[in-house]
């Protein structure tokens, strides 16, 4: 009797896995309210990782996931060269994440999901003043259509102005030579 | 000097616009009562022809083996200035060109033949607000569909498999996936009369 429930168990196991769909885990899966926990997790990560403050999340996955955003406030004074660092390593962590989540990959609009997907903004603030950082260090920077915009605060105009602009794949290629071929 | 060129050249681009798309449907105030009635019919509809399309792309889904994703519109097909009411599918299958050109022709035919008998579609349309030309016709230009095949490990399956068929816009797109980004490669299309006789 015992061998028979042994072997009832085994040919249900078999039957299960051989005609079972493998999107079976799909099913009543919500994908919006995943994507959302998943997206605050990795940023309270990438934040205490690179000791930025999140100040703000959005993006847009009504249907599918479109485009991640991400807002991060900093206290420190860096250079472009710094900065570059700090965007990218961030940015190609979100990248990864998202990538590589199984789960999520027939829910992307583009798989991989492309660096236009993912926006990140860094806004770095005197502790002191609470203003922008001087002009001497980047302010601000962020991406749009596949570049990387770093600013400086003019207190003149009391506004950014545009400091230095430069394609993703370029600043990924100035931190893998730099870094012999990692991050 | 230069705000009135700027507000001449403003004037003439958006009198440009009216002309090219056509005036905006605007809502009757003076007729609020009526006006009122005819949002709550559109949500109405709306949310009918959405219940009715999900439905029937669950049969197809069951008929066909495949997993249903949801509804799709324009904005899958990156295309944000037309309409289009899609189906959204994932498949474990692994087909070849000449294969996926069979198994698309078949789903092409039943969602067209569903589009064309269930009202319900075409009130959508027809209650919608909209600027853009032919909107309101049910034509296969709206019909969409997109089928992405994933294996057991959800990563794209390589060539000579398919890596996704895309119906949208009076064409049939095959991607293939890259070797190694998996990302699609660049489409072998073909054009949707030539491909499955919508019209028998």
């Amino acid at each position: 009797m015992k061998n028979f429930y042994y072997f009832l168990f085994f040919f249900n196991f078999c039957f299960i896995s051989l005609f079972s769909s493998p999107f079976k885990q799909l099913e009543n899966f919500n994908y919006q309210n995943y994507t959302d926990c998943k997206q605050n997790a990795i940023a309270r990560e990438v934040a205490e990782k690179y000791g930025l403050q999140i100040s703000g999340s959005g993006g847009g996955f009504r249907a599918f996931v479109e485009n991640i955003s991400i807002e991060y406030t900093s206290y420190e004074h860096l250079s472009v060269d710094q900065v570059r660092e700090l965007f990218i390593s961030a940015n190609e962590m979100l990248l990864a994440e998202f990538n590589n989540d199984k789960l999520l990959r027939p829910y992307l609009r583009r798989f991989p999901c492309p660096v236009d997907n993912i926006r990140i903004g860094i806004m770095f603030i005197d502790k002191k003043t609470n203003r922008f950082v001087d002009n001497r260090f980047v302010a601000s920077v962020g991406i749009a259509r596949g570049n990387i915009y770093y600013s400086a605060f003019d207190p003149l105009k009391n506004a950014l102005i545009n400091l230095h602009r430069e394609p993703y794949e370029e600043a990924l290629r100035i931190i893998r030579e730099r870094n012999g071929g990692e991050l | 000097m230069m705000r009135l060129i700027l507000t001449a050249f403003l004037f003439f681009f958006t009198t440009l616009q009216a002309m090219y798309v056509g005036p905006v449907e605007k809502y009757d105030l003076d007729d609020w009562p009526n006006e009122c009635e005819r949002i709550k019919q559109r949500l109405q509809s709306t949310k009918e022809e959405s219940a009715a399309r999900e439905k029937f792309g669950k049969q197809l889904a069951n008929k066909y083996d495949m997993f249903f994703l949801g509804n799709a519109d324009q904005y899958l097909f990156k295309e944000t200035n037309k309409v289009i009411i899609g189906l959204n599918f994932i498949s474990d299958r692994k087909l070849s060109l000449e294969e996926g050109r069979k198994f698309i022709k078949s789903i092409i035919e039943e969602y067209w033949k569903e589009l064309k008998i269930n009202p319900i579609y075409q009130k959508k349309l027809d209650l919608m607000v909209t600027r853009l030309p032919d909107a309101k016709v049910l034509n296969p230009h709206k019909l969409g569909i997109q089928i992405a095949f994933w294996d057991e490990e959800m990563n794209r399956p390589q060539y000579p498999h398919l890596a996704c068929v895309q119906v949208c816009f009076e064409q049939i797109h095959y991607y293939f996936a890259d070797p190694k980004t998996q990302a699609w490669q660049e489409p072998i299309i073909e054009n949707l009369d030539q491909a499955v006789d919508l019209n028998p």
